[in-house]
């Protein structure tokens, strides 16, 4: 590296570094006329900060609720002894009186005792989220899924993450192979994925039974439909901002579970009275059970794992570190007698680390930066063929965030970020080379106004996020406005309405079993963009249901899709010693085109109750249009679903039955627990063959072959499909542990849902055969608390 | 509320049960003209296939693979000359070729030549049309690594050895297209002690035709001359005794149909495009190439 580029480079972080700290300076003077009442929220029993909780002086009307740290500030607060009162969900209200007087700023670590209430009526946990009258924050298209929730829904072998989320409107899966997430007519590569605060760039497992997320790990997932604000930037479409327990500060805790494919456990601990710690491990072992007994099997397993440790530096400072490192084998050998093997391995992994330090400037200015790691490699190695394929991608980042709390009305928000990527996709064969490296740098600035003009009623959150992409041969500016307004009408509804500009600077070459390739914007392919236009209703129905609907409309420009037929475009640009080709470009791998999603959603869920779950139902319509696929006409891409529906339920069997008998008075939970999801979409868009040919490919091929000359690509449509899963469970005690046992049973009613369509010509009538997916899979695991 | 309950649980059953229609049907069909034609200088114009393409819900019958009225042509860019193209009439369809076997027209290293048909389908008038340019001259097979080899032979590290060919070759043509047929091709010298595959006598029998024709390619070479190196895998030779080893050193057009005609279906089982590089009604190829071959023997 020369040294002009690190001086670059420096002088980028140290302006960074300035921006951020002059800002946080010049603020810092800006306390309002009252006093302030800031501190943390935490429960009582595991010192876990809690995120969301309502906070507020009833006499004065003015309140808050905590930021993603459990952080909280009422401003203006004048001179006097005021009730305070604390709230969340699940948890025993927390009141006590506070006095300002001489001291302006007063500092409090407020502890929230658990409570459950469990009544036929209702089933209120600590993790369990309000509706629209107990939160100030919903934010639009913003679905949060506690980790109770994923837990319960029935799956494959065990509870995954994206596997739930899928259960969501908007969101959708492409098979029953894949975890991978479609949300609102995007593709996965348009999804920003982060591990406390780290981003993952192939989040999936092989096959997509399960993501890297292991879900005894996991504090917080929230999901971000669209309209996400100006601190996210570099993807289109959504973003997933998983969390990791930070540990438990009181005591030791852990989590084993077991299941026809995995095993795994989740320990957390306290590092003395200033922080904590929390570890998980997870290993299948199909290649030793299934894989050992049938050659067929190919050996396959994964394991992954996250350390997190979180320390109080000072009553405003702390320091999180977290670590998450998975890897993928799978080794194939092929079947033919002869005692020389041959066969390909693949292997894959990810490693996140990341460093998050929290500094309260001063109880208006609350500070959060970043510096991550995250590295994406893998690996395809096919000694027949003398091939030997690396991919990697490495990104680096410095990101820092600041809050600041003008007024109780008006709080504004600032940072920058810089990412240092490095994508490399290497790949050795007989006749030549592949080689193709990035290395860009980009950097970003935003800022966030939170206003509420119409306190209690109008909430508008304005930012705009400035985007500078320097790649080889290419820089690109972006400015990227957003918007979204809150209007309260009463106290169980309200309408939101976002807009926004958002830019992607990486692309995504996709595959099936192998993991999918990572390049970034260059002389070849520029960012792509999307506008985001949405509005949706949200209300309380009674005390138990939340109801929401949501329009969108999302315009693509400048996608960016693999080019299938990129043989035909890759151009070498220099030879080695012996004559063989060197492709160190992308130049034909991707075809530019555009395009539109548009639809509506709506959720109905209940949160509370010996049932509880949701109904959610989307309406979609997602073209593309791209000049060298399809003659240049729109066509609906393979994961568009007009129709999609979803039911998701949880039944406390012990209440259940009291409902029956009407044993109304009587309170508490049954051990039994029963789960259901019913999910129904139309049929996936295929394209048909179009006609088929015959022909030799050579003039000394004496056979001819069936080939097919499809015209209108995903011109047509697979059957419906719908799938019903049903998981039983029982919680019990067995020396002193909570001992869960389950069963779960994936698609019970053994439809063969259609993968693809296979055509066979080898007789003389031809035949069409659907190639299904997954059929009815019981499996039994067991999980043990302690 | 119970019976909205009950309702739910029965759609869900009704629902998550059983299997979806499927029938053999093809809503974007659209008639076309298959061209298979490639251009070699010394071997003139012969063996250019003109068919039709069919309905995937039709079976393939050879009688009916041939479109009627078909007018085809040939015509020399250098002076706009045309030559009509007359078909072999045989009894089989498949040797039902279209050729120019008068002696004006002569097809040379760097010459173009278009090909234009026209013809009837379905009561629909088709056509199409193509051009090519011969590959400047210049390309030849230089050596062949070993005349012989037992199968699958080991060197001192453990690895496979192959056959391996230098080629000269041809200024304009970076792309060339290495083809390998058995002399003999039956069950009884197939290669079943192989390391890749399964197979009994009965599944050779059955699928013999596809193992005694193999292909492979190298592209993206240095345009201007030179040598290159072609190493032929043992996924190309599943047979003992002699082969036949043709070479192309291919034009563009003939090289696009090569690398996607057969990648049509994706690893998720949807189809797209063919790359065809012919205009109107046709799919297919209309190339040239120059030719070169080499033998080869497979000990037992």
């Amino acid at each position: 590296m020369t040294g002009r580029l690190w001086r670059g480079r420096i002088h980028s972080i140290r302006w960074l570094v300035c921006l951020l700290l002059s800002a946080a300076g010049t603020t810092a003077e800006a306390d309002g006329a009252g006093g302030t009442v800031s501190g943390f929220v935490r429960d009582r029993a595991d010192g876990e900060v809690l995120m969301g909780a309502s906070v507020f002086i009833g006499p004065l009307q003015i309140g808050t609720t905590t930021n993603d740290r459990g952080y909280f500030l009422l401003g203006d607060v004048p001179a006097g002894r005021w009730p305070l009162t604390v709230s969340f969900i699940g948890y025993q209200i927390h009141q006590q009186v506070v006095e300002l007087n001489q001291e302006k700023a007063l500092r409090l670590d407020i502890l929230l005792q658990d409570q459950i209430i469990e009544t036929v009526e209702t089933l209120v946990r600590a993790d369990s989220l309000g509706g629209v009258g107990d939160r100030s924050d919903l934010r639009i298209s913003t679905v949060h899924l506690a980790p109770r929730d994923i837990h319960r829904l029935p799956q494959v072998a065990e509870a995954d993450v994206l596997r739930s989320l899928q259960s969501l409107p908007g969101v959708l899966p492409l098979s029953d192979f894949s975890s991978a997430l479609y949300v609102r007519g995007g593709t996965p590569d348009q999804n920003l994925y982060l591990v406390d605060g780290a981003e993952i760039y192939n989040p999936e497992h092989a096959l997509g039974i399960f993501s890297t997320f292991n879900t005894d790990a996991i504090k917080r997932v929230e999901l971000s439909k669209g309209g996400f604000g100006a601190e996210y930037g570099g993807r289109l479409s959504s973003v997933l901002d998983v969390v990791h327990l930070d540990g438990n500060r009181r005591q030791f805790e852990g989590v084993m579970a077991i299941s026809l494919l995995s095993a795994k456990s989740t320990l957390q601990v306290p590092l003395g009275q200033k922080g904590s710690l929390s570890g998980s491990l997870r290993r299948t072992y199909f290649d030793r059970t299934v894989g050992r007994w049938l050659d067929s099997v190919p050996d396959y397993y994964f394991y992954d794992g996250h350390l997190k440790a979180h320390v109080d530096l000072g009553p405003s400072d702390a320091l999180t570190l977290s670590f998450f490192a998975g890897r993928d084998v799978l080794d194939v050998t092929f079947s033919g007698p002869s005692q020389d093997e041959s066969g390909y391995a693949v292997s894959w992994r990810n490693q996140t680390g990341s460093a998050r330090y929290t500094h309260v400037f001063s109880p208006r200015i609350f500070a959060n930066f970043w510096l991550t790691h995250s590295r994406f490699l893998s690996n395809f190695a096919f000694d027949e063929s003398g091939m030997d394929e690396r991919s990697s991608i490495t990104d680096v980042s410095l990101r820092g965030h600041l809050e600041f709390f003008h007024s109780q009305h008006l709080r504004v928000e600032w940072g920058a970020e810089v990412k240092k990527l490095a994508a490399r996709f290497s790949q050795d064969f007989l006749s030549g080379r592949i080689d193709v490296r990035d290395r860009p740098l980009h950097g970003a600035l935003y800022g966030t106004i939170d206003w509420q003009p119409l306190p209690g009623r109008l909430t508008l959150r304005g930012g705009v996020r400035y985007g500078r992409f320097a790649a080889r041969e290419r820089t690109l500016d972006q400015v990227e406005p957003r918007l979204a307004l809150t209007y309260r009408l009463g106290e169980t509804h309200l309408i939101k309405v976002a807009t926004g500009v958002h830019t992607q600077y990486v692309h995504r070459v996709p595959r099936f079993v192998a993991a999918d390739i990572w390049t970034t914007a260059n002389a070849f392919q520029r960012g792509a963009q999307a506008v985001h236009y949405m509005a949706g209703y949200a209300r309380d129905v009674g005390r138990r249901w939340q109801f929401e609907v949501e329009f969108f409309y999302k315009d693509y420009d400048s996608l960016y899709q693999f080019n299938q037929n990129y043989l035909t475009e890759v151009r070498a640009t220099r030879y080695d010693e012996l004559d063989r080709p060197i492709i160190d470009t992308t130049q034909g791998l991707f075809l530019p085109g555009r395009g539109h999603a548009t639809g509506v959603e709506a959720l109905l869920r209940k949160e509370r109750g010996v049932v509880s779950g949701w109904l959610g139902g989307a309406l979609t319509r997602t073209r593309y249009a791209f000049d060298a696929i399809n003659r240049g006409r729109p066509f609906a891409p393979r994961h568009d679903r007009t129709f999609a529906f979803n039911a998701v339920g949880h039944v406390d069997m012990g209440g259940a039955l009291r409902w029956i008998r009407r044993q109304l008075s009587s309170s508490g939970q049954g051990p039994w627990s029963m789960g259901f999801h019913l999910f129904y979409a139309t049929g996936q868009p295929i394209t048909e063959p179009g006609s088929a040919y015959v022909a030799s490919i050579a003039p000394n091929d004496a056979n001819v072959g069936v080939f097919y000359a499809p015209t209108r690509i995903n011109g047509a449509r697979l059957p419906y499909y719908a799938r019903l899963d049903l998981s039983l469970e029982w919680r019990g005690e067995l020396a002193g542990w909570r001992v869960v046992p389950y069963l779960q049973i994936f698609n019970i009613g053994n439809r063969r849902n259609a993968w693809y369509v296979e055509y066979d010509f080898s007789s003389s009538q031809p035949k069409v055969e659907q190639v299904g997916m997954f059929p009815i899979l019981p499996s039994v695991g067991l999980r043990v608390q302690f | 509320m119970a019976r909205y309950v009950y309702m739910l649980c029965g759609l869900s059953l009704w629902l998550g049960c059983g299997e979806g229609p499927l029938a053999v049907s093809d809503t974007s069909y659209e008639p076309k003209l298959v061209i298979e034609g490639v251009l070699r200088p010394g071997v003139g114009v012969e063996g250019i296939r003109i068919t039709r393409n069919l309905r995937v819900d039709e079976p393939i019958r050879s009688s009916e693979l041939i479109p009627s009225d078909v007018r085809a042509a040939i015509v020399d860019l250098s002076n706009g000359q045309s030559f009509v193209l007359k078909m072999r009439s045989t009894e089989r369809v498949e040797d039902r070729l279209f050729s120019y076997e008068g002696a004006d027209l002569r097809i040379v290293e760097g010459g173009s030549y278009a090909l234009s048909v026209e013809a009837t389908v379905e009561g629909q008038t088709l056509r199409t049309y193509a051009v090519t340019t011969v590959p400047e001259a210049g390309f030849r097979i230089v050596s062949l690594s070993d005349e012989e080899l037992p199968y699958r032979p080991l060197d001192e590290r453990g690895e496979p050895m192959h056959f391996s060919l230098d080629i000269a070759r041809s200024p304009s043509s970076n792309f060339y297209l290495i083809t390998a047929r058995p002399r003999v091709a039956t069950s009884a010298n197939f290669i079943y002690d192989n390391p890749f595959t399964q197979q009994s006598r009965a599944s050779v029998e059955r699928d013999l035709a596809d193992f005694n024709f193999r292909w492979d390619w190298i592209q993206n070479t240095p345009s201007g001359p030179g040598l290159s190196t072609i190493k032929l895998l043992w996924f190309y030779l599943w047979f003992y005794g002699e082969y036949d080893i043709v070479v192309y050193a291919a034009d563009e057009q003939y090289a696009r149909f090569i690398q996607t005609h057969d990648r049509v279906q994706e690893a998720d089982g949807n189809f797209h495009s063919t790359a065809f590089s012919i205009e109107g009604d046709g799919i297919g190829y209309f190339g040239s190439a120059l030719v070169d071959s080499v033998q080869l023997r497979v000990l037992r």
